[in-house]
């Protein structure tokens, strides 16, 4: 458990250099991927000057780079040369408030239904579910947030339809984001049991006397739990790209919001800061499902070499 | 699981018609309106006769706006997946097939680009192509690459474990010949499938890059709902146009590829790929 831990970190590691050095080179080779460029008429600000726009593509992207492990992030265009840190900083707790809880209500839904499908396989509740599944994983997020605005705020009038601050606030943004990945973890929870369902040994657990409840609860989720723990992970990752949209339309202030701002103003030393923030919350949240799947299955904590992939 | 049959053909057959009546009036030289002639006498018009779905701030037909926006959505999102599956294809054969440093280095590549959340990657991307058409497909080709990558080197790592494959490597057979004649046919209809799923994923990110303001050049279909729910009290119809068309486009691929991998009877295929 050990030996995988350290692996699994030092993966971790490098997995975020890699993307801090391409995401510093993607963003210079950008149009007006320079800092002075991106300033257009206004002054330019001693921090920049002395910044080394003029230096070559390799060095700049070096010097970002041993700027980030110092923990400097340098400072935003768009934000009035505040340190982009103080950004982040203000930013990522709004939006791990929205992921935590979408990944809450995306679990506790998607599992209901994907256990209530397998439970029922084949018949119309089955086919219900399916279809449901299917159509919540197809519903674009501004399309949701319409909706859940327009009967939220307007129909029924009982909650804030934007803004943030309130816990009342984060119903609607919470649901939209969820929305999707109510729809991947329902068609992976019923797939994985419809799978398990089959083995023997719930056949046995079965023949012994258990109930459907304890059969669903003690045998097969815990052989369905790896893999959905990797789901977890991967929606975490795609909250935060969902974040964008669902923070523009409910004006909240988040990291979504600083990354479309970012991009429309073309500010770069924001985009990188952010694109890496985005890599941290799906890194860690993959290293955090993997060592929680090797404690719940102790099949996985030999598995080194088997990658972070069920 | 066993392969089930029944009622198969319904969706499978309404799906397809779906697409073919979006696809269609949606080629260029097919489509008799002028997305962006505009008429300032007839602005925010409801549905008539001459304006099936009524007419936009400009005047504009909102109706020729729509089927505009789909030919540029469904071309960029379908040009993407197929250069994301063309590409990750043969990636994942190449990295499964040939082992070793070859399958870590490429294997790395896929987890650092798969590491970005999509939408993010994609808006990315899409600004350092320079946006337009080809920097947004390129950007939707990027961020599914990653999942077909993992797929098609899972699959045909499968694929090389099978008892044929190991006959064909201990009668002399190459490497190119095993992943030719052997790997790619095995797995030709998992990455079908896949792709049709990418595809509704791909409709969906457009969508969301549109509504953002980064996508492809207007009209796009998430343009059209950003600019619909704009103006959502006085015109519902605009909004609702393009959403309820995003929506049937990404619910039939998905609904298109389930019931291709029902009819393959497959096992499901690996969470990174949802």
């Amino acid at each position: 458990m050990l030996a995988l831990a350290v692996h699994r970190l030092s993966a971790w590691l490098a997995l975020l250099g890699s993307v801090g050095v391409l995401a510093a080179l993607a963003v210079r080779l950008s149009p007006g991927g320079s800092p002075a460029l991106a300033l257009h008429d206004r002054p330019v600000h001693p921090t920049l000057a002395v910044d080394g726009a003029d230096a070559p593509l390799w060095l700049q992207v070096l010097r970002q780079v041993a700027a980030l492990l110092q923990g400097d992030l340098g400072r935003s265009v768009r934000y009035a040369d505040t340190p982009v840190l103080a950004l982040i900083a203000e930013a990522l707790p709004v939006t791990l408030a929205l992921v935590a809880g979408a990944l809450l209500v995306a679990a506790a839904t998607g599992m209901g239904a994907g256990v209530l499908a397998a439970l029922h396989r084949g018949r119309a509740v089955d086919r219900v579910i399916t279809l449901l599944m299917v159509a919540c994983l197809a519903a674009p997020l501004p399309v949701a947030a319409a909706l859940a605005i327009h009967i939220g705020a307007v129909s029924l009038g009982v909650l804030p339809p934007l803004g943030w601050g309130k816990p009342a606030h984060a119903i609607m943004p919470t649901l939209v984001l969820a929305l999707p990945a109510i729809g991947h973890v329902g068609r992976w929870t019923r797939a994985l049991l419809v799978d398990v369902l089959e083995r023997p040994f719930i056949c046995q657990a079965r023949a012994k006397g258990l109930g459907p409840t304890a059969v669903i609860v003690r045998h097969a989720m815990p052989h369905a739990a790896g893999p959905l723990l990797t789901i977890f992970a991967l929606l975490a990752g795609a909250f935060i790209g969902g974040s964008a949209v669902v923070e523009e339309i409910f004006a909240i202030p988040g990291l979504g919001r600083l990354a479309v701002e970012a991009m429309r103003a073309r500010d770069h030393p924001l985009a990188v800061a952010v694109v890496l923030c985005g890599a941290v919350v799906y890194a860690t949240a993959m290293l955090t499902a993997d060592l929680l799947a090797a404690w719940i299955d102790p099949r996985r904590r030999s598995g080194i070499g088997t990658g972070t992939t069920p | 699981m066993t392969t089930r049959r029944r009622g198969r053909y319904p969706t499978g057959i309404v799906a397809a018609v779906a697409v073919f009546v979006l696809v269609l009036p949606a080629i260029q030289g097919l489509m008799p309106w002028d997305p962006t002639h505009t008429n300032l006498l007839a602005a925010m018009q409801p549905p008539s006769a001459a304006h099936w779905l009524g007419t936009d701030a400009l005047g504009r037909d909102m109706l020729a706006r729509l089927l505009a926006a789909c030919r540029t959505s469904l071309t960029v999102s379908l040009a993407a997946v197929a250069l994301a599956t063309a590409g990750g294809v043969l990636v994942g054969i190449a990295a499964g097939v040939a082992g070793g440093i070859a399958d870590a280095v490429l294997s790395w590549a896929a987890d650092v680009v798969a590491a970005v959340p999509r939408l993010l990657l994609a808006m990315v991307a899409a600004a350092v192509l320079g946006g337009g058409a080809v920097g947004v497909t390129g950007a939707l080709a990027l961020a599914s690459f990653p999942t077909i990558v993992r797929l098609a080197r899972a699959a045909v790592l499968a694929t090389l474990a099978e008892g044929y494959v190991h006959a064909s490597v201990a009668s002399g057979a190459s490497g190119w010949h095993v992943a030719r004649v052997h790997v790619l046919p095995a797995i030709r209809g998992l990455m079908l499938n896949r792709a049709a799923a990418l595809v509704g994923t791909a409709i969906l990110v457009e969508a969301s890059l549109g509504f953002l303001g980064l996508g492809a050049p207007d009209p796009t279909l998430g343009g059209l709902i950003r600019d619909g729910l704009a103006a959502l009290e006085r015109a519902p119809i605009l909004a609702v146009a393009p959403m309820v068309t995003v929506f049937a486009i990404a619910l039939v691929c998905h609904l298109a590829a389930d019931r291709a991998a029902e009819m393959d009877g497959r096992r499901p295929v690996s969470p990174s790929g949802a």
